[in-house]
């Protein structure tokens, strides 16, 4: 029993064990640092500083020097105020399902990273150890699972994260959280379409669901965002949207729903929700990089290809991976403050109106492209001109056959006090004169 | 008084244009201001707007740098001296009458002096109620009542904040020098 235990354990287990012992780690503070980094960011882009007080000196002397210091122990702050604050329930919550749901949201947004593969492979060498004997001599992959199902597993793993949006807005017994349950489902059901939709474009070019392979392909053909911008445009767009993100974070939009899905949490329950959805972006982030931007390669520098196995390389990969990864997370938070949140119903339109057809166009002209062979830059850079050429004189010709919307893209909604029947009266305000002191509805129609 | 219909202008938005319809050329210009803050208020450039609150203040700073304005600051209040020292208030009951908030308490009491009838045996003021508005200051016929440029004041309890006579005195001496009456 034991005997077969131990000869289970081979060079890739006690690897892939290691990576996710540490990539567990790295990413729980990536996560605490992410919202350091954020508050950074939005400072600097509205002209303020943002934290500049917590050093890491926790009132040593001998650690002076760290005073200050950026307010790198803020998220040290922040952590401990979450650990020691009050974990309040209002009273008629479900009390199971209101402790199980920041689970659920955590726990789906931190698996996904198992199928990362930060550092390609590794030849290991022969390594001695107690108990096990011999132990490496073989190349194995610096991830948590190098399996042959990895995109299929990260898409399915990331779909479940909204359970626990869902279940905490449920749960909590409170109509606006409620809400943005509701609201988060819809969304992520509605933008899981062109996701896929972009995601299976490019994997019909990529020709495998193995992440390492995915690479290799990206090396020896060029990265995907090069000869894929639109798929790699709506893919990070759609991104976004899963992780609940600005411009798209209507689950938790503070002017509507006070919070949404998070109004009723406090102290640590309310700290795995934040965590959860940095660790989503962050998940998001590596998907969008390891599909779009080669992975742990990079052009011109021989170290980072896939046919360097050596220690160094691959920890000069890691490097590179996370770089890209931290690069992206950034960018995702420049998105964050330079767009507004978008009207729920803005949402939905964007999503079913114009990511899904264009999710569509996308995929099929890919799949012609496969179909004809040409599958290289040049004549892939050419169908996506085609695309967005397409695209636009659809956008065009549906202006002229429907009118162009203005910048508020209402949706009409016949029999509303906005958009009468024919023939139908609107009476907004009250209907005794006396009452009518207050300033009518703008947009009534005058009667009485 | 109820809005005539005919003084609601309905405002219809411009339908979008060609590059606002498809969202990127403006979401990329959007970008282009953003960044451009970001870098040029990086490390407090000269595009931040910050002041450092406890070593820097807004009193070192004239208006015109986003400094403050001492000599009508509405700050917490003093109750003024007289040459003598004595307190000048004469309890008329101006201020307790005038405040929005009711957080003035006067007991007026005969004047041990000579030269007015009344004068506050207790004046006790609620600063966490106060909203700071100075109608208070506008009301009083004697000038004995003034809002200060002090404006960090704390309390470890409620009951602290509620400032007495004393108190109040002490604001005007610790103030005198900053805002002569």
């Amino acid at each position: 029993m034991i005997e077969n235990l131990l000869n289970m354990i081979d060079g890739q287990f006690i690897v892939s064990a290691l990576v996710l012992a540490i990539g567990v780690h790295a990413v729980l503070g990536l996560v605490a640092y992410g919202v350091y980094l954020e508050r950074k960011i939005s400072a600097y882009i509205q002209d303020r500083i943002g934290p500049n007080r917590v050093g890491l000196d926790f009132g040593l002397t001998f650690l002076g020097f760290l005073k200050g210091c950026l307010a790198l122990g803020q998220p040290l702050a922040d952590g401990i105020k979450f650990f020691v604050k009050e974990d309040f329930a209002p009273k008629n919550v479900d009390k199971v399902l209101f402790t199980l749901a920041p689970v659920f949201a955590v726990v789906p947004a931190l698996i996904g990273f198992v199928i990362i593969p930060w550092g390609g492979y590794w030849s290991m060498p022969l390594i001695n150890l107690p108990l096990l004997g011999q132990i490496g001599g073989e190349t194995v992959a610096v991830s948590g699972a190098d399996v042959h199902v990895g995109i299929i597993y990260l898409l399915a793993v990331a779909s479940i994260g909204v359970y626990g949006v869902t279940l905490g807005g449920w749960a909590s017994n409170n109509k606006y959280s409620m809400l943005g349950g509701l609201r988060a489902t819809a969304q992520m059901i509605s933008y899981e379409i062109p996701l896929g939709l972009s995601l299976l474009a490019t994997l019909l070019i990529l020709g495998s669901f193995m992440p390492n392979e995915i690479i290799e392909y990206q090396v020896q053909h060029g990265w995907m965002i090069l000869s894929m911008p639109l798929a790699g445009l709506l893919f990070y767009t759609c991104g976004l949207a899963e992780a609940n993100r600005a411009p798209f974070d209507n689950a938790e939009a503070e002017q509507e729903l006070v919070g949404g899905f998070h109004t009723e949490y406090s102290s640590m329950r309310f700290a795995l929700y934040f965590l959860a959805e940095y660790a989503h972006l962050v998940t998001g982030c590596a998907f969008f990089v390891l599909l779009f931007l080669g992975g742990y390669h990079l052009p011109m520098i021989g170290i980072t290809d896939p046919a360097s196995t050596g220690l160094l390389a691959v920890f000069v990969k890691i490097g590179v991976f996370a770089t890209k990864v931290v690069l992206m997370v950034c960018f995702a938070m420049v998105v964050r403050w330079t767009l507004p949140r978008m009207r729920y119903d803005q949402v939905m339109m964007l999503g079913w109106q114009a990511m899904i057809p264009a999710g569509m166009l996308i995929l099929v002209v890919t799949s012609i492209m496969v179909y004809l062979g040409q599958t290289t830059l040049v004549p892939m850079l050419g169908a996506n001109f085609v695309m967005l050429v397409v695209l636009l004189i659809a956008q065009h010709v549906f202006a002229k056959l429907y009118g162009r919307s203005t910048a508020n893209r209402r949706i009409k909604l016949y029999g509303s006090r906005f958009s009468p029947m024919d023939g139908e009266r609107v009476i907004t305000g009250p209907t005794n004169q006396l009452a009518r002191e207050d300033r009518p509805v703008q947009g009534s129609v005058p009667t009485i | 008084m109820p809005i005539k219909d005919e003084d609601i202008i309905t405002i219809t938005p411009a339908p979008m244009s060609t590059s606002e319809a498809v969202y990127f050329p403006s979401i990329i210009k959007g970008f282009g201001t953003t960044l451009r803050h970001f870098f040029t208020s990086f490390g407090q450039g000269h595009t931040s707007r910050t002041i450092q609150y406890p070593e820097q203040r807004r009193e070192h700073y004239t208006p015109e740098q986003g400094g403050m304005e001492k000599s009508n600051f509405r700050g917490v209040h003093r109750l003024n001296r007289d040459g003598a020292g004595r307190v000048k208030c004469v309890a008329c009951m101006m201020c307790p009458t005038i405040c929005p908030a009711n957080c003035i308490h006067i007991e007026a009491a005969e004047s041990p002096w000579d030269d007015r009838e009344k004068y506050p045996a207790k004046f006790e003021i609620d600063e966490l109620r106060c909203i700071f508005c100075g109608m208070c200051e506008e009301a009083c016929p004697v000038d004995a009542i003034e809002l200060t440029p002090l404006y960090d004041v704390v309390g470890e309890s409620r009951q602290e904040m509620v400032y007495d006579k004393n108190k109040l005195l002490h604001v005007y001496d610790i103030t005198i020098d900053q805002k002569p009456m």
